[in-house]
Parts: C-alpha cells; structure tokens; sequence
C-alpha cells in the first residue's frame, strides 16, 4: 500500500537521523553507562549484605543460634535491576523528550518541511512514520539495555536468569517501550504546540522535571515511613497490623500523599515495574498472574496516558504547524 | 569634500587632515594554514564612500573584521584615522560604527532598549538625545518602545543603522547592507548612506557583490579576488573606463578570471 | 540634559538582568521554583506534624496492646530547622536547572541576536565586559536564592509549628548561603558550555549531564544507595552504612568530586542535621565555583567574536 509506504520512508529516515545525532548518541551512550553503574553498585550492595551475614553469624555463640534467627540474603537478579529501572525513568524520558524533539524540529520552520508536504503524505503518514521510527530507536535502546543488564547481572551474580524471570523482563522492557513512547509524543507535541522551538524544549523539560522528579519525591518525603532513617515503624517495632492500624487514622494525609504520586505517569510506571520485577518485596517471587491481579490499574493508567499523547501529537501535526517559522 | 568632526572626538591623531582615514599596509591574513588575505594595501580619503566588491568567501568579511578590532591580523597593519586596529584598538573603536550581515537583535528588548544599551557601551553621555536624534536621521521615529520580535528585516535594518551611528563615528563599515531587503528598503538605505557621508561627513566602508549599488552609491570600488585586491579606482575613472553596467558587469566578470 | 556617562560596566550589568527577565523559559523555571518554595513549607509543615500525630497514635496502640517499653519519639532529637530540609531537594534539582538556564542563556542569547560583533566594536575591555556579565548572574542568582529565604522566614515566623530556636533565621540565611554556592557551580557550568559549543542544544545539554552526574550518579557509587532515594532529604540526613570495601574505596576516592553530596553536606549542616564535615564541604564546594567560574571566564576571553559573523 502506498500510504505504508510512505509511513516507511519516513520511518527510515527518522532512524538515519537519530543515529547521526550526536546529542542523542551521548544521551544513549550515558545511559548505557548509568546501567552499568548501577548493576555494579546493586551487586556490591549485595555482597557487602552478604559478608554482614557472615560477620553476625560468626560473632553468635552456638546457643545465641538456637535462639536468634538470622535469614541470609537472598539473590534475586530481577531486583538488581531497580537503580537500571529508575534510571530510565529518570534519563531514559530525557533521551525520549530530545527524540521526540528532535523530530519536530529539524523540519519545523525549514523549507524541508515544505518540500515534505508538498508531496502526497497525508497527516497519518507523517505522525504514523515519525512514530513507527521513534518505535524502532526506543525499542532497540530498550532491547539493548535489556540484553546488557542480563549480561551484567548473570556475570556478576554467576546466577543465570529463569525462563520465567525473563518473561517478567521481557515484560518490564515492553512497558519501558510505551513509557518512553508517551515522552517522545508528549515532546513531539510540544514542539509543534510552542511556536519557539528552544523554549518547547525547555517546557518539555520543565514539566519532566515537575512530574518525573518534583511529585514522586514530594510523595516519598512526605512518607511518614520515610522520616526516620531504616524506618519511622522499623524504628517502633510496629507489625504490619499495627501500622495499618495506626495509618488508617491519617487516612486524608495518605490520600492527598497518593494523590499526588498517581498524577504522575512516573510513578505508575514505577509501581507496575517494581512490582513485576519483585523490587516491591511484596511481589517477589509472585506469578505474573497475581503481580497484574494488583497492578492492572497501573498498567492501564499507562496505556490511558500514552494513547492520550498519541492523539495530542496527531492533532498538532497540522501543517500550518509543521511549517511554522520560529520567531 | 563635507568634514564634521565628531564632538566627542577628544584623542587627536598626530597626522594631516587630508591623510587617508582606512589605511590598509601589507594586511595579510592565514587561518587554519591557508592565506585568506594576500597583502593588501589600500588608502582610503576621507569623506569617501568606498564600495568593496568580490565574490562569497573572496575574503571581504574577513577585511572588515580586521578593520574593525574583531580579528587580528597575521601580518601587515590597519590603521582608522592614523590609529592601529591593534595595539591601539580602543581609539579604533571611538571613531567606528559596525553594521554585520544578519543581525536579529535581542527580540525581547524593545527598539529603544536594544540602542540604549549599545549607546552606553559606546560611552554615549546623553543616551536619550542621540536615539533621538539617530532615529529623526533614519525618519524613524515612534517605534522606540516596540520590542523588536514585532520588526521585518528592513527595520531591522534600520536599527542596525541607528546603533551604528548613534555615537556619531568617523567611520562606518557596512557589511553586505542590502541582503534581504526589497527594492524600496534597498532604495532607502542607499539615500541614508549617501545622507550619512554628506550631511554627516562620514566616510562610508561598505562589502558588497552587487555592482548595481556600487555605481549608484559609491564614490570608489575596490575588487577583492581570493584575497587579493586587484582593482582600486575611483568611481568616476572606472565610469569612465566603463561607461554602461552592461560593460562593467563584464569587466568584472573578465576581472575575476584573470587571477 | 543629563550629562554623566552611565558606567560601561552597570550598563553591561543592567543589561544583563532585564534580558534575564523577559526570558520566557527563565520566567517559567523560576514561577516553579517559587511555587515549589512555597508548597515545601506546607509539605515540611504537615509531614513533621502528621508524623508527630503518628507517634502519638502508635504509643496508643503499643500501650493497648500491652507493650510496655516504648521507644522515645525519633524526632525529638531532630533540628526544628530540618522542617525546611525538604527545601534542599528543590534547590538540588530546579535549582539548579535554573542556574543551568540562567547560565547558559547568558551567552547564548548574545549569539542568537548576533550582537556580540557590535558590543566588541565598541571601547569596553572584554575582561571587563566578562566581569560584568558575571556579575550580573550573580545578582540574579542572589534575588532568587533571597526570595525562597524570605518565604522561609516569614512562614517560620508566622507559623507557630514552624517557630525557630535562637539563632535559627541566621543558621537558614547560612543555608540559603550555601545553596547560592552551589547554584554558582551550575550557572557557570550552563555558561562554560554555552560558550564552547556550537550546537544551543548540546550546549543546554552538556551541563545537564554534568548534573546528573552530580546528583544522581557519583553519590550513587560513593553510598550504595539507588538513586531516587538519594532525593530523599532524609536518606541525605542519614548516616551512610558501612557497605564493605567497594562503597569505602569509592566514597573515598570519588566523594572529593562529589558536588551534589559537597552541597548537601553543608548546606544540612547549616541546618543542624549534617554528616560528615560540613566546613570542609563548603570550602570544596567554593573551590569547585572558583573553578567554574574561571573556566567560562576564561571560554569568553577565547572566545573567537568573528565565528558569528560567516554565515
């Protein structure tokens, strides 16, 4: 079909540029970087818990033994994976914001985006190919940063991945994939919105940062839980009961705090990875079918907000726009 | 010849009033190992309006660059008005206005905004009277408090004009003056400039490709050709010499082969 | 007629601070700064008395369930002045992207009016020039850190939950001190690469990068800790655990080049819950300034003026 097609030269085309874009090969290259770290740092982590075990066990005398119980740490790779996991939350929106950016705003303004238009590309096959080669470039950045972890965390845990710790990886990568869609549509979007192009970039910028960064950390601090280092109840030696006991009595502070959290897209895709992966404690080791028994919101939040982006982005793309000169 | 000296010329240069004001001796230029500028030598009256033709990337911005403070030469001298571009920039810069090719402004600054402030870098005393009086000179009046995103390319233009003159210089270099400008813009720079030499005694330095301005406006040309000056006369001379554009046009075309 | 020249110097100064303020991006970061500001007293306000409730509540329940040895409340010990810790957070990360904007427009809004053929036609020196713009970055970076300790201080002064001990408005003016330090860091930073880069946006980038470096990746490796939790003021209060050999090597080696950590040492120590040597990070931080400051200074003095004008 010839509209698919088109869809495909400007996919292509689209791929040619990210990969000659220097600024987005630095921003991916870090990124990879930042995985690495944290795989590392995650590993380290996990072997100085390790060697605290060993210590304590050695210092207890046989009778201290039989009474005090001491778990040792358990290795889990999924949860190696939590510094990688915020980590694209956190850069990886960033590289997609500069994709989506970029996409806009080589041709907006220029006369390429006239000799674009003046050939026979409907409105569909213009967003549809910048979204089909956005598509491409995320999802060879998530498949290759998925490949790198596991890479990285059988090599330095010398514990091979379960058929089924795969698909739950597998999983997470796919949500990363519609995650860092929805910036690349939502900065796509914005550039054609904002007449000034630098300044769409940097109103990209400012609502990542208010919504990426700003709210879930507002929500985190505001966490009674999170005032005392090791744990405001830790600290009280409250059971489980005993905290949902005391913290149903401050139910309208707990649902402003979540409130906020739930604003941000942010922090469902966090909650729904954390709990596939197993970083939520509560979910480790749980079948796929339990964790989306809980999780199905989230997930749905995160198709609602990027299907919203898609459609913003379709209904900016109006040519008068794509053409618009910046003042 | 029309002589007004600039009151605020205080700093007197030791030489004679009739010596050339642009002196070009030996000016050579290199850069990243390849010689833009072969040794030109060039002395410019005062009082005249010096047309300095050649092709894109013949070295013409460059010149300017150098004759104005912006760049250092490599070898050779310029002097403006009897001082060294280099080792005496600052009284350079006291008797010079610039104007660049594409230059935007700042866009969130109004009209009066933009000239206020390079009227004070220029050491300007009474700001508000000069913008004044620039802007009464270029019939321009009753646009000082529009921000200047509102401009077309020819007020623009305009403005590049008023902070050019606006601390009255001896000398103003024009650097490809009329690009972007339609015929009517084109046709009112040419009358400023032609005012600024005779009403104002300023000696008018301006880069250009077009010959068609320089037989209306100036009053001698020089040819720039990868560098090297090959032609310098006066306008009567070469008018002369070439009495139609027709003719001049394919001197110049013929000119530009020879080297 | 007015017949004093108005200095060159105020005039490149002035200029500096009125672009600033028509800047529609600058505007924009400092309305969230600002608002920010003045939601962290309302978060540090509710959060400090909610979890005082929640201790109350707690000792209610233990008692009821017949537990007789009940752990002091935690926050007893705590400064009054960490209410405002949730402060440092926002000057951590909006901070100093607005430095970074404040910074980098700087310059490259000179480049993108095409004016600076005409400012160095003119007789002004460019060390002079560079000072003032400098300066002028200064004072903007001064009104703004200002600003946020005035909200601060009034909220403190008239929010009874909020009321400070003796010395408390000085001990948060050092904090806010300490934090215009730290946005001098990245302001000159925005600035050094402005003038470097040809590319605006690699330019807006680059320190960016240098951002996420310091805030998020050297004090991951130095602490063990993931990197959204280290935006937690109190994972930032608390003592670092003994990690093992890695996280000791690492804290030593890398912790010097640590800017995020430097400030937030300080600046919490100005507030009475610091760790580690606070002077000590002050004084690292202000060498790290005097670095930046030099490199763009001297980016400016480099800077070749005649590139602008071949287009």
């Amino acid at each position: 079909m010839k509209r698919l097609r088109i869809i495909g030269i400007i996919a292509k085309k689209e791929v040619t540029d990210a990969l000659r874009n220097s600024l987005f090969a630095t921003l991916a290259f870090f990124l990879l970087l930042l995985v690495g770290v944290s795989i590392l740092v995650a590993s380290f982590a996990f072997q100085s818990q390790v060697a605290q075990y060993h210590a304590a066990l050695s210092q207890l005398s046989p009778d201290q033994l039989k009474s005090i119980v001491l778990t040792a740490p358990a290795y889990y790779p999924l949860q190696m994976l939590r510094g990688t996991i915020e980590y694209l939350e956190v850069i990886g929106a960033i590289i997609a914001l500069v994709l989506g950016y970029l996409a806009i705003a080589k041709e907006k303004g220029s006369n390429a985006s006239r000799l674009l238009l003046v050939r026979p590309v409907t409105r569909g096959s213009f967003v549809g190919g910048k979204l089909l080669g956005a598509s491409i470039i995320l999802i060879a950045l998530v498949l290759g940063i998925g490949v790198f972890s596991v890479a990285a965390v059988t090599f330095v845990g010398h514990v091979a991945f379960s058929a089924s710790e795969l698909m739950k990886l597998g999983l997470v990568l796919m949500y990363t994939y519609g995650y860092l869609l929805f910036f690349f549509c939502f900065s796509a979007a914005l550039a054609l919105l904002v007449p000034n192009l630098p300044r769409a970039l940097m109103l990209a910028f400012s609502l990542w940062l208010v919504f990426v960064l700003i709210i879930p950390q507002i929500g985190d601090t505001m966490d009674p839980d999170n005032q005392v280092p090791g744990g405001f109840f830790a600290h009280l030696h409250m059971t489980q009961d005993g905290q949902t006991a005391v913290i149903n009595q401050f139910r309208r502070y707990e649902n402003f705090r979540n409130a906020l959290e739930v604003s941000s897209v942010e922090k469902h895709y966090e909650r729904l990875t954390f709990a596939t992966l197993g970083i939520k404690t509560t979910y480790n080791d749980k079948s796929l079918g339990f964790i989306m028994h809980d999780k199905w919101p989230d997930l749905l939040v995160l198709l609602v907000f990027l299907m919203g982006s898609i459609v913003l982005a379709y209904l900016s793309a109006r040519p008068s726009r794509i053409m618009a000169a910046s003042p | 010849m029309h002589m007004k000296l600039p009151s605020h010329a205080v700093v007197e240069p030791n030489i004679k009033k009739d010596a050339p004001v642009i002196e070009l001796d030996g000016l050579t230029h290199s850069y990243g190992g390849e010689t833009v500028l072969h040794d030109l030598n060039l002395a410019i009256p005062r009082g005249e309006i010096f047309g300095f033709l050649g092709h894109n990337g013949a070295g013409k911005t460059t010149t300017i660059s150098i004759l104005t403070t912006l760049l250092r030469q490599t070898a050779g001298a310029a002097r403006i008005a009897g001082f060294d571009t280099v080792s005496e920039a600052d009284e350079v810069r006291r008797r010079i206005g610039y104007l660049p090719e594409n230059i935007t402004f700042y866009n969130d600054l109004t009209a009066y905004e933009n000239l206020a402030y390079f009227a004070r870098l220029s050491g300007v005393k009474n700001v508000d009277e000069r913008i004044d009086e620039a802007l009464g000179f270029l019939d321009f009046r009753g646009i000082e408090h529009r921000k200047l995103k509102t401009f077309s390319k020819g007020m623009r233009q305009r403005i590049g004009l008023a902070q050019a003159i606006l601390h009255e210089p001896e000398v103003v270099f024009l650097d490809e003056p009329t690009t972007g400008l339609d015929p009517v813009g084109i046709k009112n720079l040419r009358d400023v400039i032609l005012r600024l030499n005779q009403e104002k005694g300023m000696t008018i330095f301006m880069n250009t490709h077009l010959l068609s301005e320089v037989s209306k406006t100036c009053t001698s040309i020089g040819v720039l050709n990868r560098g090297r000056l090959i032609y310098n006369e006066s306008l009567e001379k070469t008018l002369a010499d070439f009495p139609d554009e027709v003719s001049l046009e394919a001197i110049y075309v013929q000119m530009e082969e020879l080297v | 007629m007015s017949a004093r020249a108005p200095s060159v110097f105020a005039s490149v100064v002035r200029h500096e601070l009125t672009t600033l303020a028509r800047e529609k991006t600058f505007l924009l970061l400092l309305a969230i700064f600002m608002a920010m500001t003045f939601f962290s007293v309302y978060i540090g306000w509710s959060t400090r008395t909610t979890t005082e409730a929640i201790y109350h509540a707690s000792v209610a329940y233990l008692a009821a369930q017949g537990v007789t040895s009940i752990v002091a409340d935690p926050l007893t010990g705590v400064s009054p002045l960490l209410v405002f810790d949730n402060m440092l957070v926002y000057l951590l990360l909006i901070g100093a992207l607005l430095a970074i904007v404040i910074g980098h427009r700087s310059f490259i809004r000179e480049r993108a009016a095409g004016v600076l053929p005409l400012v160095f036609v003119r007789p002004i020196s460019r060390a002079r020039y560079i000072g003032a713009k400098l300066l002028g970055i200064l004072l903007a970076l001064t009104g703004i850190v200002f600003a946020t300790y005035a909200v601060s201080a009034f909220s403190a002064a008239f929010i009874p939950a909020l009321r400070l001990p003796a010395g408390g408005y000085a001990a948060l003016l050092g904090f806010y001190a300490v934090s215009l330090v730290y946005l001098a860091f990245f302001a000159a930073a925005g600035l050094f690469f402005s003038v470097i880069m040809k590319n605006e946006s690699t330019a807006l980038f680059m320190p960016i990068l240098v951002w996420v470096a310091a805030v998020f990746i050297l004090p991951e490796l130095t602490t063990g800790q993931n990197p959204v939790a280290l935006l937690n003021p109190v994972t930032l209060t608390g003592a670092i655990p003994d990690q093992g050999l890695f996280f000791t090597a690492a804290h030593r080696l890398l912790s010097p080049f640590s800017v995020g950590q430097l400030y937030t040492r300080s600046a919490l120590g100005m507030l009475g819950g610091g760790i580690g040597n606070s002077i000590a990070s002050l004084f690292a931080l202000l060498a790290y300034v005097g670095v930046a400051i030099g490199a763009s200074a001297f980016a400016l003095r480099r800077y070749a003026v005649t590139r602008d004008l071949y287009l």
